[in-house]
């Protein structure tokens, strides 16, 4: 018997959307196909889903382990974790907003399903609406809409201009500092941009983002003064 | 249990096709409950010469014995289990709510307590105690097997029309009681089975029984039109007779339990009251077939007062034993009260029209008898099949007595519908199920465990948090509405995040969760019924409520919305074939 697509009672409940005890009950009543080996119910993926079909009901993927966590379970400023997963650009060169864009979005990796181009038609589009400067000399350009179709997990790229842009900044101020944000929710989006915007209203980090020679660094820095 | 069944069974379990495993396991119940119904047979024949012989060596002793024959079978229905069930309406409950679980020991108790009670004069019938047992026997094969509960109450339903088809000669009959009755639908993957349990228990029978033995040797009847107009007004006395003896049940029960009494005596004084109506009209005691058949045939050897007499002590003698505890069944009970009611109404006819060409009295008892059964179990088809099974007519056969058979019966059904509805058994059954009722909302209302609604909280906010801090607390976590808890964790109601948001940041300083907390928000103790969450989201208007324990500490959240979607997947479940 081909057992590859076998699940067992709370990976059928979690593909199902459902509690473990509606699906117990169901195999107790037998209305959802199942087999019995050695006293241990299993599923065929493929009879579940047609069931759940037949039922009206949607089948999930199966849930992707919340990544906001350090190595030892403990939690970590999801800023950082962002920071983390995107990378630093310690010298980007450009004169204008487009170009900055340009440049930027080609000294990043980014993942194949999405060109650097797309990503700086998305950054532009969202600029023309309203600048992103934050003020302070800050900007924090991000696309209009979630890449959850790109990306598992948000992202948050730090780059240094080589020199000042004009970004029609609130305060007018030249900017020299970008954070690009990478989300792949509307929430989590709403999450790091306040994080964020708290963390840069704290001289020291706002330092650390300025001086830190590389990645690694940075993190340190970041997580010693947040700590602090 | 030896590893090699272990292995069978899980195999048999495993086998996808419902039919497959019905069929094979279907037979296995037919041979059960066949040898059950035999089992019934004999016992009954073995006991009932005995007490005739009493009867005619020590009459004074006579009233006893019903009233012994009833404490006896109380005292094993009480003594040997502690299941409740006794009847078919028990059966039905366990097809409905419990997934066709019945205890091991209802294989046999009732089987005893009705070889006691209608062997010593009880006026009752051995059909509901032998459905009862065959149903028992269906369950606990299923169970042996391991099989699910779906097809467990399907061989529930095998056992009942197999046990009917044993002990009546009558395996269309089977069928249709174990369908119409227990099952209540006509689900056509099921309808196989139980047909082919009811054949197999049938075939053991006649196997010991012999061939040519069936309840009622009736003779060929010829009706004709008038009959049919006739039948109208003996519907209409058929439904009437079955809800008053319906009726006459339900207010002996109420009575007997009344009564200041211990319960062992109940039964012990209802059977000593049968007794005593049995030293003056002996037809009524026991199951009354031998006065039923005569009735069928037309003899009339005591006149038509007696047939009065019998038509209103058989409905009394029948309230007494089984409200007051007797084990028996309403079946046999009510072809007597039928056949008596045809051969009363035929006397009137006779009368009145004294010119009319109507058929002979033997069939109007026939039409009578199948018009009182029908409408006592709201089961028409079952009755029509019955009649026709047990005068030992093949189906047709029973000449063009089938046509007003029909009439009769269907127009009877109606009439008790129209004056009590529900069955004799789904009037036990509501009982039982209280408020709660046996219709499909309330099975899956029944289903649903309050815990597979409740939704984690992850985050609740203390009462003398800032609202600044909560508003870090709510930025991070995407809910509309957050439980309030004191310092040792106890829920003491909700605020909306809406709220906390829109006080301004200098403001948020000052202020507390609690001012902000709608303390009369409603809660869902977690023992509560989930069939009382739709009145609470209803009356009170809202989305969500929390899910509090006896400590008063909050377990989660239940939606309306994820409820109102458990919800309908349960009926397209249930509902699914």
């Amino acid at each position: 018997m081909d057992h590859r697509h076998e699940l067992d009672l709370p990976a059928t409940a979690a593909l199902l959307g459902v509690p473990t005890q509606a699906v117990a009950r169901w195999v107790r009543k037998g209305v959802l196909p199942a087999v019995t080996r050695n006293g241990k119910t299993w599923f065929d993926r493929i009879k579940v889903e047609t069931w759940a079909r037949k039922m009206g009901m949607r089948v999930r993927e199966p849930a992707k382990r919340p990544q906001l966590e350090g190595e030892e379970g403990s939690p970590v400023n999801p800023v950082l974790a962002a920071i983390h997963r995107g990378g630093l650009v310690p010298d980007l060169p450009g004169g204008s907003v487009e170009e900055t864009f340009a440049n930027l979005v080609r000294s990043i990796p980014l993942p194949a399903s999405l060109p650097p181009e797309e990503l700086e038609q998305h950054l532009l589009e969202r600029e023309s609406l309203g600048t992103t400067g934050v003020g302070d000399g800050v900007a924090m350009p991000h696309p209009r809409q979630p890449l959850s179709s790109h990306i598992d997990e948000p992202r948050i790229y730090v780059a240094r201009l080589r020199e000042p842009v004009g970004f029609k900044a609130i305060d007018g101020q030249p900017v020299t500092l970008l954070l690009l944000i990478l989300s792949t929710s509307l929430k989590n989006h709403l999450a790091l941009l306040s994080r964020v915007v708290h963390l840069l209203r704290t001289p020291k980090l706002r330092q650390d983002l300025e001086e830190a020679d590389d990645l690694d660094q940075l993190l340190l820095l970041l997580e010693a003064d947040l700590e602090s | 249990m030896a590893r090699p069944f272990g292995r069978f069974r899980e195999a048999i379990g495993n086998v996808q096709s419902d039919f497959a495993v019905l069929a094979l396991v279907g037979i296995i119940v037919g041979l059960g409950s066949g040898v059950a119904g035999l089992g019934l047979h004999i016992g009954l024949a073995g006991i009932r010469p005995e007490v005739e012989g009493i009867h005619d060596r020590l009459p004074w002793l006579f009233p006893l014995l019903p009233a012994v024959g009833a404490l006896a079978s109380w005292w094993i229905l009480d003594r040997l289990t502690h299941y409740k069930g006794r009847g078919i309406s028990d059966v039905i409950w366990s097809a409905y709510r419990e997934g066709g679980h019945m205890p091991r020991e209802s294989m046999f108790t009732q089987m005893l307590g009705s070889v006691l009670t209608v062997g010593l004069g009880g006026s009752a019938g051995p059909e509901g105690p032998i459905a009862f047992t065959g149903a028992a026997i269906g369950s606990n094969v299923g169970t042996a097997f391991r099989l699910s509960e779906k097809r467990r109450t399907t061989l529930l339903c095998c056992g009942v029309a197999g046990a009917c088809s044993a002990i009546f000669n009558a395996p269309v009959t089977g069928m249709f009681f174990a369908i119409e009755v227990v099952m209540g639908q006509w689900v056509s993957t099921q309808v196989l089975p139980i047909a082919l349990s009811s054949v197999v228990a049938n075939l053991v029978a006649l196997a010991f029984i012999g061939k040519d033995q069936t309840i009622f040797e009736v003779p060929v009847y010829e009706t004709g039109t008038f009959d049919l107009a006739f039948c109208l007004g003996l519907a209409l006395l058929a439904g009437l007779s079955s809800f008053l003896l319906q009726r006459g049940i339900h207010l002996s029960n109420a009575a007997f339990k009344r009564l200041p009494v211990r319960p062992w005596a109940r039964p012990f004084i209802g059977g000593l009251l049968v007794g005593l109506i049995g030293i003056a009209l002996p037809q009524v005691l026991a199951e009354g077939y031998s006065e039923t058949e005569s009735l069928l045939n037309g003899e009339l050897t005591l006149g038509l007062w007696v047939v009065a007499l019998v038509f209103v002590a058989k409905a009394v003698a029948t309230s007494l034993t089984l409200g007051s505890g007797g084990c028996g069944g309403i079946f046999a009970p009510t072809l007597l009260v039928g056949a008596s009611l045809g051969t009363l109404y035929h006397g009137f006819l006779s009368q009145v029209f004294p010119g009319a060409e109507i058929a002979k009295v033997g069939a109007y008892a026939v039409l009578g008898m199948a018009a009182v059964l029908g409408s006592t179990l709201h089961a028409p088809v079952t009755a029509i099949f019955m009649v026709a099974e047990i005068t030992g007519s093949p189906i047709t056969g029973t000449g063009d007595l089938l046509i007003p058979l029909i009439v009769v019966t269907a127009a009877a059904t109606l009439v008790t519908q129209h004056l009590w509805p529900g069955s004799f058994y789904h009037r036990k059954l509501e009982e039982r199920a209280g408020s709660q009722g046996i219709a499909l909302d309330a099975r899956i209302l029944a289903d649903l465990g309050l815990d597979e609604l409740i939704e984690p909280v992850q985050t609740s906010l203390e009462e003398d948090m800032t609202v600044a801090k909560a508003h870090d607390v709510v930025v991070d976590c995407d809910l509309d509405l957050y439980p309030v808890i004191d310092r040792d964790g106890r829920y003491l109601g909700m605020v909306r995040s809406l709220y906390l948001l829109s006080v301004d940041r200098t403001a948020a300083t000052l202020m507390l969760v609690s001012d902000l907390m709608d303390a009369r928000w409603p809660v869902v103790q977690d023992d509560a019924r989930p069939a009382t969450l739709f009145a609470l989201f209803e009356q009170n208007d809202c989305s969500v409520a929390p899910v509090v324990d006896a400590d008063g500490k909050v377990r989660g959240n239940i939606r309306a919305e994820s409820f109102l979607r458990r919800y309908h997947q349960e009926l397209l479940v249930h509902t699914a074939r």
